[in-house]
């Protein structure tokens, strides 16, 4: 058997580790701003750059994309490399997968503070930022099956397997829930309105947590766990399960985003069984990571790095444990749009990426630098502060959420309810919020003791670029096998094509059964004949809406509960969502729900408020919008959306384009009018015109009374 | 006919919940199959994978 000498690539690991790392402080930095402008307004600083519709966004795909997404690649191509026994398929395709990737990262950077958003969660970037995604993703996954093409070992680990379904998910997910007609090179609209844009956006938003935040950490649980207890996993048959059962349970349960909404009962109901069933897999995974630590529990006394794995994989089994349970409805009705969510992801967010990362860096830096952690002790720090910012983050958050929620649906004796003021129930759980930031800060403390750790560490160490290693090939191991082997597994685990065409299969099953019928099904959305497309001015307002980031503190969506009813009005209807191109439901009330807030106050009233909330509502933490009353509205591409909007479905009659301008101009110099008699001039041209249109028409559709639209 | 199919999905939406348990524990049922009839020589060779010893790895102890 001929042995071949190869070497391994440390160099493209160590770019994808600092950049994770880099990228990581950034957006944490950028979390811990959001979380105090949420209790001191000041901090959006006045400009639009930095207010917190904004800055939101810029955090999740910070976080997400930039600081766990790097560690993800650099964890992926160092245990690929080593599982394979061979290096990565080619250089080139590696350097273009890292410095694209990084290029996204930076247009992403630029483009959301810029207010240049599709505002569909996870997914804002625009499409030609889409369109780089897709590209570097197929240049990775190139990559990829190219390493597992030329691979030495032929039994592909069970980290392999995670990381396929990563691939090929991520992939389809992507591209599925970024079907959006562009109107300009920095604007698009998405090819689903209303319901139907939801299902696909929280079938996509779901399963970004599962194949982005979930299967590839639990690949590089399944090897850096063993590898840094030095044991093999707990069961083998385990992992098989796990994978199989999560891959294919996990896809189903997206509608669990939906509960109560405007989606058909049915697919709410079928979310919430397939999330609870989620359980069973995900407990399996994480009781196979802790118990392969059994009789090593003294190592973890010593060792950072198991410290921060069992605690990334127990936090694993927490938010598992809690995201099920948060499916019922019941539980649901009570923490969905609270910080509760807030506080759930976070377990995931700091706990499980966030500490497998850190496990992961401090078991890397030293081996790549062939020398031993700079300082155990400043990693056991790291770890102590790490556990108790996140500690310090959830509880407040998690305590505010249920209570804010307790008070949205107190009533008095006589019926009435207890807090009919939103401010009351937010104003109240203001010292939660300082908390957590207080627990952000904290665990952000922690990640610069392990920028300083890891530096102190790479200087005393010689970084091996090239790592060099032997193994037989695997055409000679072939000739070499002594009998034909009688498991007749084995043959799943030798062909990545197989294996990739059957998880391809697992996860697509799931979403066709959801989404098709809410597609071709009509009687599933039931239209209302007094739903109109929206008038050209309140498609402008509605895009200011969207650029000004409203949607993530405020939904559009009142659930059919009495506590919702006598709040805002009548409990929203499919039917009253099917011009919505993007569908803007939200999922979070900082602020209180906007879908029936159309005529609910006077023009001037809108116009007092955005220039300075705390005017007409004392107290408020909602940021000032001054821009909007003094930047002219920009209507050049007025007859262009409509004719796009055409192209969407959106019934506009014919050569409505034409007369788009003349309408727009009317509806605004009303609104302008009504505003100077009120006592709030404001020119007819300002952008805040376009927005109070936009917010006077919310929800009036089905009201007899108050209806409008494009006639 | 894509669209008859699909128009006659409607009226049997109440068998989806049906069809997607009957499909999950088939799955399911088929993969613990498969898992628990793999040899102990197999599952002992995969699981050892990743720790098998590198030219330039330093153990960590």
């Amino acid at each position: 058997m001929k042995i071949e000498t190869f070497k391994y690539d440390n160099a493209i690991v160590r770019a994808f580790a600092i950049a994770s790392v880099a990228f990581g402080i950034i957006g944490m930095l950028v979390g811990l701003l959001a979380a105090v402008q949420i209790f001191w307004p000041a901090a959006n600083m006045g400009l639009p750059f930095t207010t917190f519709g904004r800055i939101r966004p810029l955090h999740t795909n910070a976080v997400i994309f930039a600081f766990v997404g790097n560690a993800m690649f650099a964890g992926i191509y160092y245990s690929m490399q080593r599982l394979c026994k061979a290096r990565l398929f080619s250089d080139l395709l590696s350097w273009i997968h890292f410095w694209g990737w990084q290029a996204i990262i930076l247009s992403a950077a630029i483009t959301l503070p810029l207010g240049i958003t599709t505002s569909k969660e996870y997914a804002e970037l625009e499409w030609p930022i889409d369109l780089a995604i897709t590209l570097v993703w197929v240049v990775f996954a190139i990559n990829f099956f190219g390493t597992l093409a030329k691979r030495r070992e032929r039994h592909m680990y069970v980290a392999i397997w995670f990381y396929i379904s990563t691939v090929i998910t991520v992939a389809v997910l992507h591209i599925v829930n970024s079907f959006e007609l562009p109107l300009s090179w920095l604007k698009s609209y998405s090819m689903y309105a209303g319901v139907q844009d939801a299902l696909v956006q929280w079938w996509y938003g779901h399963n970004a947590v599962a194949f982005f935040l979930t299967t590839p950490y639990l690949g590089l649980m399944y090897y850096f766990l063993p590898k840094a207890a030095n044991r093999p996993v707990f069961s083998y048959r385990l992992s098989i399960i796990h994978f199989w059962a999560l891959i294919f349970i996990y896809i189903w349960a997206g509608p669990h985003h939906l509960l109560y909404s405007a989606l058909p009962d049915w697919a709410q109901s079928l979310g919430m069984v397939f999330s609870l069933m989620l359980i069973a897999p995900s407990w399996g995974g994480m009781l196979n990571g802790l118990l392969t630590l059994r009789g090593a529990w003294d190592k973890v006394r010593q060792d950072p790095v198991l410290k921060f794995l069992v605690v990334a994989v127990t936090a694993y089994g927490m938010s598992t444990l809690e995201g099920p349970l948060m499916s019922i409805k019941s539980i649901n009705a009570l923490t969905h749009f609270t910080d509760y969510t807030i506080a759930h992801v976070h377990t995931g967010a700091l706990g499980w990426n966030g500490f497998l990362t850190f496990g992961m860096m401090y078991w890397l830096i030293p081996q790549m630098y062939q020398t031993k952690l700079w300082s155990t002790k400043l990693a056991t720090y790291h770890f102590w502060i790490g556990l108790m910012g996140m500690t310090f983050y959830v509880l407040p958050i998690y305590w505010g959420g249920i209570t804010q929620s307790l008070m949205w649906k107190q009533f008095t004796a006589d019926g009435l309810l207890q807090y009919p003021n939103f401010l009351e129930t937010l104003l109240n759980i203001i010292p939660m919020h300082m908390l957590r930031a207080l627990g952000g800060s904290l665990y952000f403390t922690g990640v610069i003791l392990m920028v300083i750790n890891l530096i102190k560490t790479a200087k005393q160490g010689t970084f091996l670029a090239e790592q060099e290693a032997q193994a037989p090939a695997l055409a000679d191991q072939e000739l070499a096998e002594d009998a034909p082997h009688p498991y007749r597994h084995r043959w799943l685990e030798r062909k990545p094509l197989i294996m990739t065409v059957l998880a391809l299969v697992a996860i697509l099953i799931g979403g066709i059964v959801e989404a098709v019928p809410t597609f071709l099904v009509r009687t599933n959305v039931p239209t209302i004949a007094s739903v109109r497309p929206y008038t050209p001015l309140e498609l402008h307002g509605r895009d200011l809406y969207i650029r000004e980031g409203c949607v993530g503190c405020h939904s559009q969506m009142v659930r059919p509960f009495r506590s919702e009813t006598v709040r805002y009005g009548d409990y929203s209807k499919a039917g009253e969502f099917v011009y919505d191109h993007p569908f803007l439901w939200g999922s979070k009330r900082t602020g209180p729900d906007l879908h029936r807030v159309g005529k609910k106050y006077p023009d001037a009233w809108h116009a007092k408020h955005m220039a300075d909330p705390r005017s007409t509502s004392p107290g408020s933490i909602m940021p000032p919008y001054p821009w909007l009353l003094t930047r002219k509205l920009d209507t050049k591409p007025t007859v262009k959306k409509i004719t796009l909007m055409r192209k969407l479905g959106v019934p506009y009659p014919e050569n409505y384009e034409l007369q788009a301008m003349d309408d727009l101009k009317a509806q605004a110099k009303a609104i302008s009018e009504n505003l100077k008699q009120t006592g709030a001039p404001v020119e007819a041209d300002r952008e805040i015109i376009a927005l109070i249109a936009y917010m006077q028409r919310l929800g009036t559709d089905i009201r007899a009374d108050v209806s409008g639209g494009a006639k | 006919v894509i669209r008859n199919v699909m128009e006659g999905i409607g009226g049997h939406i109440a068998a989806f919940p049906v069809i997607s348990l009957v499909i999950f524990v088939t799955f399911f049922a088929g993969v613990i199959l498969w898992a628990l009839s793999l040899s102990r020589r197999h599952v002992d060779h995969m699981s050892q994978l990743p720790l098998e010893s590198q030219a330039g790895e330093t153990s960590h102890e």
